[in-house]
C-alpha cells in the first residue's frame, strides 16, 4: 500500500506540463518556455518567446507581463485581463488605473512585436487599432487570460505555440 | 465510530449517514447505549431536531442556540451583544434554575449567579484564573436576599475551606481531575499526629477521543462545570459530559460532531466536522478555530496558558523565567497582527503564531536587495531614469506598475534535485520566504540628479491548493499545505518588505 502511495506521488511530481507537445524546439530554454505551466507559487502561460503571462496571486489573480524593453515608465503590463496573439504580435489589455505619472492617463492597451523589439502602450483601444493598421490588422480577437490559462493547463497547447497550430 | 469499554467489550458502534452534498449528518445507526436517530436541519444548516432523542433546538440570528426542548425539559439561552452566553434558564418537572453569566472584557467567566427568585441574587460559582483558568470557587455568596436594604450575607467576609475546586488539565485542555483546597491529614502510625496530607479529589474524568467520558474512569463529587477541551458541559441535554458549549458551537461529544456549521470555512473539511477528525492532536476551545494545541503549547508555553482571541487576532501568553528558571512574569502576545522577521525562522514562527502581516527586515531584507533578479530590475529603472534625466533634468515622480520578480535564483528543472541550479535555488532562504513576488517601485528624480526609489514587495505564505496551479504542483501543495496549514496550523500570512535606495544618476 505504501509503495502505491509513494508511486502515485512520484507520478504526480513528474506529471508536469510539456509532454504532449512533440514539436522539436531549437533550444531547451525555448522548449521550457513553451511547455512550463508554472510552479508552487505562480502560474503562467507562454505568449511569443520570451514573453509570458504570469500570476503569483491565486486569490486576486493579478496577471502580469514583464516587459523586456519597457515603454514610457512601464516595465510591466499589470492586471492583464485580455490577450491576443496574431501575426507574431502580442496584444494585451490591462485594467490598471494607475497613471504612473500624475495627470497622465494610464496605458491599458499594449502591443508587443518581439521580432522588431517593439513594446508600445496606449490609453484607448482606438489608439491601439490605429497603430496596428500599419501592420494590416483591423480587428483584434481578445481572449480572457483566465480562459487562456485554463486552455493551456488542460491541453498544454495554445494556437501560437509551435507544434500546436491546427 | 467504535468505542470499547473498560473490559474491551464493544460499547458503541455508530454508523454515520450524511445528506448528499451537504455534509449534514442525516442519521446514525448504532449498537450500544446511544440510540439510533435521524437529524433535521434548519435552512441555515443548524441542527433543528434529533428525532430519536426528541431534542428540538432553536437558533438565534447570530447562530447561537436559543432554546433546547427535550421531553419535559426546556432550556432557554440568552447571549450578550458580544455573543457570549449570558443566561441559561432550565425548566423541568424536577425544578427550575436560572443562571446568569458575568464575563470580563476578554470573555472569561467572572461569576455565575443563580437568580430565579426575584428576591434573591446568589453568586454560586466564581472561576479562578491565573494565566488561564485554575478552578472554580463554589462558595455561594448571597448578594441580595429579600428586599434591598437588608444586610446581605455577612458570612461572605469569612474565609472558607473546601469550596474551591482546582482543575488539572492535560495538553489538550481536557479537565482530567479536580481537587479541593482541603487536604486530608493522614496519620499512618496512629499516634494522633498527622504524618502527611493527601489531596481531596472532587472529580476525575478520562475521555475517549472526541470527549465522550470513559465508563468506570469518571466520577464527580462536585458538579464541575468544565470538561473536554476546557469547555462548558450542558449535561441537561444528553447526560453528563455528552454535550458541550463554547462561544461558537454546540458540540455533541458522543458523535464528535457539531450542531452548527463552522464559521471558519476550510477547503476539503466538513463544516460540521471537529478537530480535523484528529482530537488527539487538535483542540478547539472556542468552537471556531481548530489548532494543534499540544504542539504549540508545548513549544511556546510549557506552563499551559491557552491561546485566546481578540477580535480577529489570536494571541497567547508566553511565560518568562528568570536565571534561576522560575517564572517571573509573562509577555502577552495578545492581539498582535504585525511582526518583523529577519529570517525564514522568524517568518515561520510568526506564521505559526497566527500573525497576520509579516514585514521582512534585517538579513532577509538585505538578501532581497541583493537578489540577482531584483538588481536586474533596479538596473532597468536606473537606465530608464538616466535617459529621462538626460532629456529633461526636472523633478519627476513615477509610480511604477509592479513587476513580478523571481527571488532565489533561476532553474529550469525545479523538481530535479540533481540539477545544480535547483539545489542553489532550494538552499536559498528567499525561495521559501518569497519566491515569485510583485515588487512596486516609486521613483523620485530630483533636479540635482538624485534618484530615490521606494520599493514595496508583497506576497503571501500560501500553500493551499488552487485551481490556478498545475495538477502536479497542487499534489505537492496538498501534502505540504496539509502539513503546514493543516497540521502545524501555519497562517497564510501576508509578507511585505519595504526599502529605499538613493542613487545619483547625474
Amino acid at each position: 500500500m505504501h509503495k502505491i502511495i509513494f508511486l502515485s506521488i512520484l507520478i504526480m511530481f513528474f506529471s508536469c506540463c510539456g509532454d504532449k507537445n512533440k514539436h522539436v524546439f531549437k533550444t531547451n530554454a525555448e522548449k521550457d518556455f513553451y511547455t512550463d505551466c508554472g510552479g508552487m507559487d505562480y502560474s503562467r502561460f507562454p505568449l511569443i518567446f520570451p514573453y509570458e503571462v504570469m500570476n503569483a496571486d491565486f486569490v486576486e489573480k493579478k496577471w502580469i507581463i514583464n516587459l523586456k524593453i519597457g515603454y514610457e515608465f512601464y516595465n510591466s503590463i499589470y492586471k492583464v485581463k485580455d490577450i491576443a496573439v496574431s501575426n507574431n504580435m502580442i496584444f494585451a489589455h490591462s485594467t490598471t488605473t494607475n497613471p504612473v505619472i500624475e495627470g497622465r492617463a494610464p496605458l491599458q492597451w499594449f502591443v508587443i512585436i518581439p521580432s522588431k523589439k517593439i513594446e508600445i502602450g496606449f490609453s484607448t483601444e482606438m489608439e491601439l487599432l490605429d497603430y496596428v493598421k500599419i501592420f494590416g490588422i483591423s480587428k483584434i480577437s481578445w481572449k480572457d487570460v483566465n480562459d487562456v490559462s485554463e486552455e493551456f493547463k488542460s491541453s498544454e497547447c495554445l494556437p501560437w505555440i509551435p507544434g500546436c497550430s491546427k | 465510530m467504535k468505542r470499547y469499554n473498560q473490559s474491551a467489550v464493544s460499547m458503541h458502534s455508530i454508523n454515520y449517514t450524511y445528506s448528499s452534498g451537504k455534509n449534514q449528518l442525516a442519521s446514525i445507526a448504532t449498537a450500544g447505549d446511544i440510540v439510533s436517530s435521524a437529524y433535521q436541519y434548519d435552512p441555515v444548516g443548524n441542527l433543528k431536531r434529533d428525532v430519536a432523542e426528541n431534542v428540538f433546538t432553536e437558533w438565534n440570528l447570530a447562530g447561537k442556540v436559543k432554546q433546547v426542548r427535550k421531553y419535559d425539559i426546556d432550556i432557554i439561552f440568552s447571549y450578550s451583544p458580544l455573543g457570549l452566553r449570558q443566561s441559561k434558564q432550565f425548566s423541568a418537572l424536577s425544578g427550575n434554575t436560572k443562571e446568569w453569566y458575568i464575563h470580563d472584557a476578554t470573555g472569561n467567566i467572572m461569576c455565575i449567579y443563580d437568580s430565579l427568585s426575584s428576591n434573591s441574587i446568589i453568586c454560586k460559582e466564581r472561576p479562578l484564573y491565573g494565566s488561564s483558568r485554575l478552578g472554580i470557587d463554589n462558595k455561594e455568596i448571597i448578594i441580595k436576599s429579600g428586599n434591598w436594604g437588608t444586610l446581605p450575607d455577612t458570612n461572605r467576609f469569612r474565609g472558607y475551606c473546601g469550596y474551591r475546586n482546582f482543575e488539572l488539565s492535560n495538553h489538550l485542555g481536557n479537565v482530567l481531575t479536580t481537587f479541593s483546597d482541603r487536604k486530608w491529614g493522614m496519620d499512618d502510625n496512629s499516634d494522633g499526629i498527622v504524618d502527611y496530607y493527601n489531596p481531596v479529589v472532587t472529580s476525575y474524568t478520562d475521555y475517549y477521543p472526541f470527549g465522550y467520558p470513559m465508563p468506570d474512569r469518571n466520577w464527580s463529587g462536585t458538579d464541575y462545570r468544565f470538561g473536554f477541551n476546557g469547555q462548558e458541559k450542558d449535561n441537561e441535554i444528553y447526560g453528563e459530559g455528552k454535550s458541550y458549549t463554547a462561544e461558537f458551537w454546540q458540540y455533541d461529544s458522543r458523535l464528535g460532531r457539531r450542531w452548527n456549521m463552522d464559521m471558519v470555512f476550510t477547503v476539503s473539511i466538513s463544516r460540521y466536522g471537529c478537530f480535523f477528525n484528529n482530537p488527539i492532536a487538535y483542540i478547539d476551545p472556542n468552537g471556531n478555530y481548530t489548532r494543534i494545541g499540544a504542539w504549540l503549547r508545548s513549544l511556546f508555553n510549557k506552563d499551559a496558558s491557552k491561546i485566546y482571541k481578540s477580535g480577529k487576532s489570536w494571541g497567547f501568553n508566553v511565560l518568562t523565567r528568570g536565571s534561576d528558571g522560575k517564572i517571573n512574569g509573562y509577555v502577552s502576545r495578545f492581539g498582535e497582527s504585525y511582526k518583523n522577521a529577519n529570517s525564514i525562522i522568524d517568518v515561520i514562527y510568526h506564521s505559526l503564531t497566527q500573525i497576520d502581516h509579516i514585514n521582512i527586515t534585517g538579513n532577509a531584507l538585505d538578501r532581497i536587495k541583493k537578489d540577482p533578479d531584483m538588481i536586474r530590475y533596479q538596473n532597468e529603472i536606473v537606465e530608464e531614469a538616466k535617459k529621462i534625466y538626460a532629456k529633461n533634468p526636472t523633478p519627476i515622480n513615477i509610480s511604477k506598475e509592479p513587476v513580478l520578480i523571481t527571488f532565489g535564483g533561476f532553474t529550469n528543472s525545479p523538481l530535479n534535485l540533481f540539477d545544480e541550479n535547483t539545489r542553489n535555488v532550494a538552499s536559498n532562504e528567499l525561495t521559501w520566504i518569497t519566491r515569485h513576488s510583485y515588487v512596486y517601485a516609486n521613483v523620485e528624480i530630483q533636479k540635482d540628479g538624485t534618484m530615490n526609489i521606494s520599493y514595496l514587495l508583497t506576497d503571501r505564505l500560501d500553500l493551499y491548493p488552487s485551481s490556478d496551479r498545475t495538477f502536479s504542483y497542487n499534489a505537492v501543495c496538498l501534502i505540504t499545505g496539509a502539513i503546514y496549514h493543516g497540521l502545524l496550523n501555519g497562517k497564510a500570512s501576508s509578507i511585505t518588505a519595504k526599502w529605499n535606495t538613493t542613487i545619483n544618476i547625474k
